[in-house]
């Protein structure tokens, strides 16, 4: 286990570390903010004395080396557009993507998980083939085209929810429904053929023959067993969610770290791009490991595969 | 018989409103063994899952009466059926690893099985469940509770699936094929555990099986089903010392000797079990058998008695026989 870890966290570095040279490289090459920052009128030496000023004068791989020294300190640097320390920006953000993000976690478990287990025992019935393709649509549909129709409906037409920003608990709604409405597609289709597939194996006959009712066989042995893909599916989903639902930020106003990362872009924030992109292949990497970790406790055969490799 | 468990007449299975099964009947005294042998395809899995009412969705079960324990249970709702199954009456399967959910504890599976039957505490349960492990043969019980299917061999979990069916003291067990995936000496084993486990318990037991040295080691009494029906039933004695239906005499024929001349060829009967949508008109072995003649393929022998202790067979050429 402890050996399994090391290994992992191991992993994890070098996988972070590849995140972050190779954005360092690609906003590199997009072009430097100093032409942004300035004014128009700002002649040739007021650039070159910005470009000194922030650094950028420096060759690439000093600029490199001195970034990483950063964050090796757990610095993430200072926004050269708000003059504010990155991590600062950043902690501001993460609260709200925090609650975006769970919210749609919410919205596409809550329907999701119920939808699949209802398709996935009326397989080949009526309320499976009217059901499919209502999940199909909420899995095709873009975001931002949801989006913009929740805001229309509940915002424009019926007035009861609010379009945008993050004022009172309403706010989250819209935004969480668009953004799981995905989600929950892949949810319910995973979970549905799981169960149609477990539903086949010779233990639920088993179990029935033992006298016990269809709705326990169900959940205290099928939807069990059903549900481990779920897992993986959960943990990616969540990372997805986390590292900035960035259209669905922009149409619904939401202050979280993919709106930032839109507005950093755009201004060439250089660092504030680059934590946000760390922070969300850490995400990522970690929900991953969290997944694994709990596949092991759900599953009793992975442990043992784990202690003889 | 007044010690009769189970008695079945006229049960039949169809599918797509084409019977696969037909006109099954038979009756089981307590702690008596019943084997039900017949080539893969013939309908013995489906009269199995028949009698516990676990058919597949597609399958219609139909009899003119199931009695188990005197009570007719051919009318039983699934709810009463839950009353019954593993309680009455058990099953076990072919492949005992992976009838077991591989994410519980063989413990707390053995337990579910009880704690559906009686209302007792998981203490009592678990006593229970200990102590039907150790009768079944499994050694250090209290640490094989807390292991899971894969921890252990085919033939430790069919041990396990033998306890799990006979824990709450059914009347009937059902065994589908027990032996058939386990290494041969395990076999052996298993079915000396079945058998003293029945007269033990008292138990009934119909073992499913295509294996006449099953059938000669543990049956008392023995049927043999050819293409949905039954052909031949009497006691195990009579059958093995003078079978009458040629599908039987052709099944013992292909028993390999152990004596004798070694490069022998084995007897093997010409043919397939004819699918159920293409069974031919008359009697059902007529394609396959030596001694068909026209009777044969117009009309279906009857299942009659041809000789002493029930002695039964569904064959028109015995009948002459017999003048």
């Amino acid at each position: 286990m402890v050996q399994f870890l090391v290994k992992r966290i191991f992993q994890t570095l070098v996988a972070l570390w590849g995140v972050i040279t190779l954005v360092f490289i690609i906003l590199h090459f997009a072009g430097d903010p100093t032409l942004l920052m300035l004014p128009e009128s700002a002649t040739a030496e007021d650039v070159a004395r910005l470009r000194s000023q922030l650094g950028f004068d420096r060759p690439l791989i000093v600029q490199y080396l001195s970034y990483m020294g950063q964050l090796l300190r757990f610095d993430l640097g200072t926004s050269y557009i708000q003059n504010l320390p990155v991590s600062e920006i950043i902690a501001s953000r993460i609260p709200y993507t925090l609650t975006l993000a769970f919210a749609a976690l919410l919205v596409a478990i809550g329907i999701g998980v119920p939808v699949g287990i209802i398709v996935g025992l009326n397989h080949g019935k009526m309320i499976e083939k009217i059901l499919m393709p209502i999940v199909l649509i909420g899995q095709s549909m873009p975001t931002f085209w949801s989006g913009i129709l929740l805001i229309m409906l509940f915002s424009i037409r019926w007035g009861v929810l609010p379009s945008s920003g993050a004022d009172g608990a309403g706010a989250v709604i819209l935004p969480a429904v668009s953004l799981g409405a995905l989600s929950m597609a892949t949810f319910a289709r995973i979970l549905r053929t799981s169960i149609i597939e477990e539903m086949d194996k010779p233990y639920v006959r088993a179990a029935r023959a033992k006298g016990i009712s269809f709705g326990k066989v169900f959940f205290r042995h099928v939807f069990r067993n059903s549900s481990i893909p779920l897992i993986t599916i959960a943990a990616i989903e969540l990372a997805t969610l986390l590292a900035g639902a960035v259209i669905v930020e922009t149409v619904f106003a939401w202050p979280g770290l993919g709106q930032l990362a839109v507005q950093a872009i755009n201004s060439r924030d250089f660092s504030v791009v680059q934590a946000v992109v760390l922070l969300g292949s850490f995400v990522y990497i970690i929900l991953n490991l969290i997944a694994d970790l709990l596949y092991s406790i759900v599953d009793p055969r992975i442990k043992i595969q784990e202690k003889t490799s | 018989m007044n010690d009769t468990v189970f008695d079945v007449q006229n049960l039949s299975v169809g599918i797509d409103a084409k019977n696969i099964v037909e006109n099954i009947a038979f009756s089981l005294g307590k702690g008596k063994i019943l084997a039900l042998v017949g080539e893969s395809g013939c309908g013995k899995s489906m009269t199995a899952l028949s009698l516990m009412k676990l058919l597949p969705k597609q399958a219609v079960l139909s009899a003119d009466s199931i009695k188990l324990l005197g009570k007719e249970i051919s009318s039983y709702s699934e709810k009463e059926m839950q009353q019954v199954r593993g309680n009455e009456i058990s099953i076990i399967f072919q492949e005992p690893s992976s009838d077991l959910d591989p994410l519980m504890t063989v413990g707390k599976q053995i337990m579910e099985a009880i704690q559906s039957h009686s209302h007792c505490s998981a203490k009592d349960a678990r006593g229970k469940a200990l102590s039907i492990l150790q009768r079944v043969g499994i050694p250090d019980p209290a640490e094989r509770m807390k292991q899971y299917p894969f921890e252990l061999s085919g033939g430790m979990c069919q041990r396990i699936m033998i306890a799990m069916a006979l824990v709450c003291k059914p009347a009937v067990l059902l065994a589908d094929e027990p032996t058939t995936a386990l290494d041969v000496t395990i076999q052996a084993q298993i079915l000396h555990l079945i058998k003293e486990l029945a007269s033990d318990m008292g138990t009934a037991v119909i073992i499913i099986t295509h294996d006449m040295g099953v059938v000669a080691e543990i049956a008392d009494d023995v049927a043999v089903m050819y293409a949905g029906n039954i052909v031949e039933s009497g006691n195990v004695e009579s059958i093995f010392s003078h079978p009458e239906h040629p599908y039987t005499r052709a099944l013992l024929a292909s028993i390999p000797a152990l004596s004798g001349e070694r490069k022998q060829k084995l007897n093997t009967i010409r043919g397939v079990v004819p699918d159920p949508s293409a069974w031919p008109k008359g009697c059902r072995f007529n394609t396959r058998c030596d001694f068909a003649q026209k009777e044969c393929f117009q009309e279906i022998p009857l299942l009659l008695s041809v000789g002493e202790d029930n002695h039964k067979a569904a064959c028109h050429n015995c009948l002459k026989l017999q003048g």
